[in-house]
């Protein structure tokens, strides 16, 4: 006993020390990156960047608010706490090369460098400068003095980019109106691309329509989120993140949308889809092919391609000092050999991060994919699937490249996988049309010879010859047919049908509860087994309780409700009745419904106006029959029609509410007695 | 109790007096529309026909290529298939349909009105059939406008529904919902003119007679009596809308001021016929289009047909 207890300890303490090392072989990164998954959930997938070196770790860097690259070298804004600033020029070779603006500048947040020169935003000089390379002022950007400036407006530029053209963009606290515009000679142009604020919620409509002036103006401003930083890409598309209200929602895909946008030049959002992203980011920056990265405060970073979909995302808070991670990212930047260079504010230091080969697999894909070069890059976008099978990214690349290969059915495949109606009904449409052009001339020949037999049958009865033979019906049939002739009366004189009805002269309780039982299935087909480019439900997704109970329950308190209410208000139908003529007033979606479902399988996105057109009058029709039934089978007047109908609903709704006071009601009453017994017992062994 | 009534069977035909036989052939009677029809109908339509199966560009004489242009519609032209057809479709569903019912409901509560009212309004709800195309430009796209001095977007930007204006009529999803509102607008025509005469010349004895037989309220009014008795009427209604719809090819030009429309969103079979012949000189392929799209109107109208004829 105790030996074994000793070889237990000893097996312990190795793996305690063989784990850590084990761990550490595995993977070199010190956090993990994801991606989307095909459900538009966030899955863990290889590591796409490496955290490298540290760069500029004690070397007099005080508070660093932006970085930028060009030509090989950093330059850095450089805030004193206390006040003051200036641009470090760093080379990864020579060190500090130089730095610019020193006492010109008092806290330089925002920069911007080209051939021609550098551009300062400084917050706290309420200024954008331009200096030489050499530090020489060029050009001081003060407050716009422009009638398109408004004496409220708030200039406090904190971000700065210029286009090729020498367009200067700035971004500044607090100016909500958007972008501040200037020419190349620095005279203000006007705004750009501003936010725009977000939808009223029902209850601020309510206080718009209501209040007064002074009561709106001591509501909380609904004014738009100003940006917080932008960049220009090489194309001169910019690109910018907004910092939103953190939002408290935590589910496992939690992302707030719409913080990082595409602009193009006329500063509309390009993507116009919403973006995942995070409520805090801090910088961003454009890379080649149309990416672009951003990085929040928290020291999370996002990659995006060109059309705004989440490439990777990693990084995060720095809680030891371990690389890779951020005690308050504040700038982030790409070099020409696409690593990152993340500004941590207040370690005062810059970490680099290197793709890893996955990484640059992933990059030349979207290249290939982006530039046309579609056989090329099909091995890699299978490459990619191969190692991550549940990437949305992978299956979205894979799909495009197939479809564009003219491989329709392997395409819709892959958009089904990811859910992607409109390009998978794309390929529907594709695939369609080829089948078309082969069959067309079978389809015509076939179609000409069934008019030309039946011009001849018509022929022959005329002259005689045909003689028209008259077959047994079995009975069955024959009893199917008479039902069938009711829906067909249901169809085409309702009032007639309901009467016969009421009469019990047509149909009964046993053809009622067949036709239920027909509208059931076919609502469990509509809701379920639709083509995928018109599915309603995702059956893999939604528990078959909740789809049967939404038609069970309304069917079954709409007839309790329609008995008992009218039967307090003087109608003349019975149980029967009312649950009869609520069966044969579905009529029109259990034979509109299979035409519905049938289509969806037949009809792309293109022609959905046939299927909702359709599906709505099975709808509506069907409600109209149910609403005629109730005049019809108690013999009321269209007035007291109008007043049982809401009563019913309000039936149906107050049994619900009802139903689940019971239940818990019930629960409690099941605890009491639990707790109670529990007590007895406790005081009887005690 | 309710008692049910079936529709009233048609008057006894009155018998005609004997007509004393005249010398004249019944050809000279005919003649002057047989004459007309020949010129003005049945020649254009052949030629047209005649033209879908050549290739005609209008300045070198038509060559023939049998069913190419039948083959080349239905199999390589995309935009027929993906925009046309369906434009076409919906187009057809709302205002095809939809104008049917609203013209048959609109002429029945005006049947109801007093006869100066009645005719006020009457013309009132027809003239936009007729004035058509001058109010779509000026009116409509004043109305639809893409500014946001555009009647519809000023007035949705004050109501906070939209933050910035739609461009209604250059924009592809909206286009077609646009053409849609002005074409319902716009379709009182001849249809719901007949539907009107038809429901006013009902004789009211039958209303009164059926009263008395048991019936109780303007529902079964309409059922019962005033549909069966304007059934010719309504066939009349029926064929005008579909020939209206499947005709058009204006609505959408005029609004958005081009053809093609934007992204073909508003391309009917009508504009893809125009485009083809007028713009692109394309004259065989345009009649095979139009050939095809007389076909259509052919089997739908036989539709309504069967729907409303009377059955003797």
């Amino acid at each position: 006993m105790k030996k074994s207890m000793k070889i237990m300890a000893a097996f312990v303490l190795v793996l305690a020390l063989l784990l850590p090392h084990m761990t550490a072989a595995a993977s070199e990164s010190t956090s993990y990156t994801y991606t989307m998954s095909v459900d538009g959930e966030w899955i863990r997938t290889q590591d796409a960047y490496m955290p490298g070196r540290i760069l500029l770790y004690d070397q007099s860097l005080l508070a660093p608010e932006d970085l930028f690259f060009y030509e090989g070298r950093m330059y850095i804004a450089d805030k004193a706490p206390e006040g003051g600033g200036r641009i470090v020029v760093y080379d990864r070779k020579e060190g500090i090369v130089k730095t610019l603006g020193e006492g010109l500048l008092l806290g330089p947040t925002g920069l911007f460098v080209n051939e021609e020169a550098v551009f300062v935003a400084d917050r706290e000089a309420g200024a954008v400068y331009k200096l030489s390379h050499d530090g020489d002022v060029l050009m001081t950007l003060g407050r716009p003095d422009s009638y398109l400036f408004s004496s409220q407006s708030h200039y406090l530029p904190t971000g700065v980019a210029v286009t090729s053209q020498g367009v200067i963009f700035v971004c500044g606290e607090g100016a909500y109106e958007g972008l501040m515009q200037f020419d190349r000679n620095g005279v203000f142009q006007g705004y750009f691309a501003a936010n725009s604020t977000k939808g009223l919620t029902f209850m601020e409509q309510v206080q718009e329509l209501v209040f007064n002036e002074e009561q709106l103006s001591s509501l909380m401003n609904r004014i738009p989120n100003p940006i917080t930083n932008i960049d220009i890409s090489e194309q001169d598309l910019i690109y910018s993140v907004t910092q939103l209200e953190a939002t408290t929602l935590w589910s496992v895909a939690s992302y707030t949308e719409n913080a990082v946008k595409y602009h193009n030049m006329a500063g509309r959002d390009i993507i116009g889809e919403p973006i995942p992203g995070e409520h805090n980011f801090a910088d961003l920056v454009a890379g080649s092919d149309g990416r672009c990265y951003a990085v929040t405060t928290t020291g999370i970073i996002y990659e995006y391609d060109d059309s705004g979909n989440v490439v990777f995302s990693f990084g995060g808070l720095a809680t030891s000092d371990r690389s890779g991670h951020f005690t308050y990212a504040s700038a982030i930047e790409l070099d020409e050999e696409g690593k990152l260079y993340i500004l941590d504010k207040e370690r005062a230091c810059i970490q680099v991060f290197f793709p890893t080969e996955f990484a640059q697999l992933t990059h030349q894909a979207l290249y290939n994919l982006a530039n046309g070069y579609y056989a090329e890059s099909e091995a890699a976008w299978l490459e990619l699937l191969s190692r991550n099978g549940m990437s949305w990214l992978a299956h979205m690349g894979y799909g495009r490249v197939l479809y564009q290969q003219l491989r329709f059915e392997e395409a819709a495949e892959q958009f089904r996988i990811i859910g992607d109606r409109a390009d998978y009904s794309e390929c529907m449409w594709e695939i369609r049309n080829l089948w078309f052009q082969r069959n067309l001339p079978g389809l015509l020949a076939v179609l000409i010879v069934l008019t030309v037999l039946s011009a001849l049958r018509r022929f022959l009865k005329k002259k005689g010859w045909l003689k028209t033979r008259t077959k047994k019906t079995p009975p069955l049939l024959l009893h199917i047919k008479r039902h069938a002739g009711y829906l067909k009366g249901m169809l085409k004189n309702p009032f007639d049908e309901f009467y016969y009805l009421k009469k019990r002269q047509h149909g009964s309780p046993a053809s009622a509860t067949v036709l239920f039982l027909l509208a059931f299935v076919l609502y469990l087909l509509d809701m379920l087994g639709r083509g995928f480019a018109f599915r309603l439900l995702d059956p893999s997704q939604t528990s078959p309780v909740s789809v049967v109970v939404l038609f069970v329950v309304p069917a079954f308190l709409w007839v309790a409700g329609n008995f008992l209410v009218s039967a307090i208000n003087e109608g003349e139908g019975s149980l029967a009745n009312v649950y009869m003529a609520t069966a044969y007033s579905l009529t029109p979606y259990i034979v509109i419904g299979p035409l519905v479902i049938v289509s969806t399988y037949v009809l792309t996105l293109n022609e959905a106006v046939i299927v909702h057109y359709l599906w709505a009058i099975a709808l509506l029709w069907s409600a109209g029959l149910l609403c005629m039934s109730v005049r019809e089978i108690h013999g009321y007047t269209v007035k007291e029609t109008v007043k049982i109908i809401p009563l019913t609903l309000f039936f149906m709704i107050m049994a619900v509410i009802v139903c689940v006071i019971l239940y818990l009601i019930g629960q409690q009453v099941v605890i009491f007695f639990g707790d109670f017994i529990n007590e007895v017992i406790y005081h009887v062994k005690s | 109790m309710k008692a049910r009534i079936k529709a009233m069977p048609e008057a006894a035909a009155v018998r005609q007096p004997p007509v004393k036989k005249r010398k004249m052939p019944p050809w000279t009677l005919l003649a002057p529309y047989a004459v007309v029809f020949v010129v003005f109908i049945v020649i254009p339509v052949a030629a047209a026909v005649l033209l879908s199966f050549t290739y005609f560009n209008t300045i070198e004489p038509p060559r023939w290529i049998g069913l190419q242009n039948y083959v080349d519609l239905f199999t390589t032209d995309t935009t027929f298939l993906k925009y046309v057809v369906p434009n076409t479709i919906a187009y057809a569903l709302f205002v095809g349909v939809g104008g049917y019912i609203l013209a048959f409901f609109l002429a029945w509560s005006l049947s109801q009105l007093t006869r100066g009212v009645r005719t006020v309004m009457a013309v009132i709800i027809y003239m936009p059939s007729l004035t058509g195309g001058i109010l779509i430009s000026k009116i409509w796209a004043v109305i639809f406008d893409g500014s946001e001095i555009g009647y519809l977007n000023y007035w949705l930007m004050r109501l906070n529904v939209i933050q910035e204006p739609i461009s209604w009529l250059t924009s592809s999803d909206w286009l077609l919902p646009v053409m849609i509102v002005v074409a319902l607008w716009s379709s009182m025509g001849v249809g719901f003119l007949s539907i009107l005469s038809g429901i006013t010349n009902i004789d009211k004895e039958i209303y009164e007679a059926a009263y008395v037989d048991g019936m109780k309220n303007r529902w079964q009014e309409i059922i019962y009596i005033t549909i069966p008795s304007i059934k010719p009427q309504m066939l009349f209604g029926a064929v005008m809308a579909i020939v209206n719809t499947f005709q058009t090819s204006g609505v959408g030009v005029a609004l958005s001021g081009s053809n093609p429309t934007p992204n073909y969103a508003g391309q009917l079979i009508g504009t893809h016929i125009e485009d083809f012949g007028f713009i692109r000189n394309e004259m065989g392929y345009a009649a095979a289009v139009s050939v095809v799209t007389l076909l259509f109107i052919k089997v739908m109208s036989s539709g309504a047909n069967k729907l409303f004829a009377e059955k003797e």
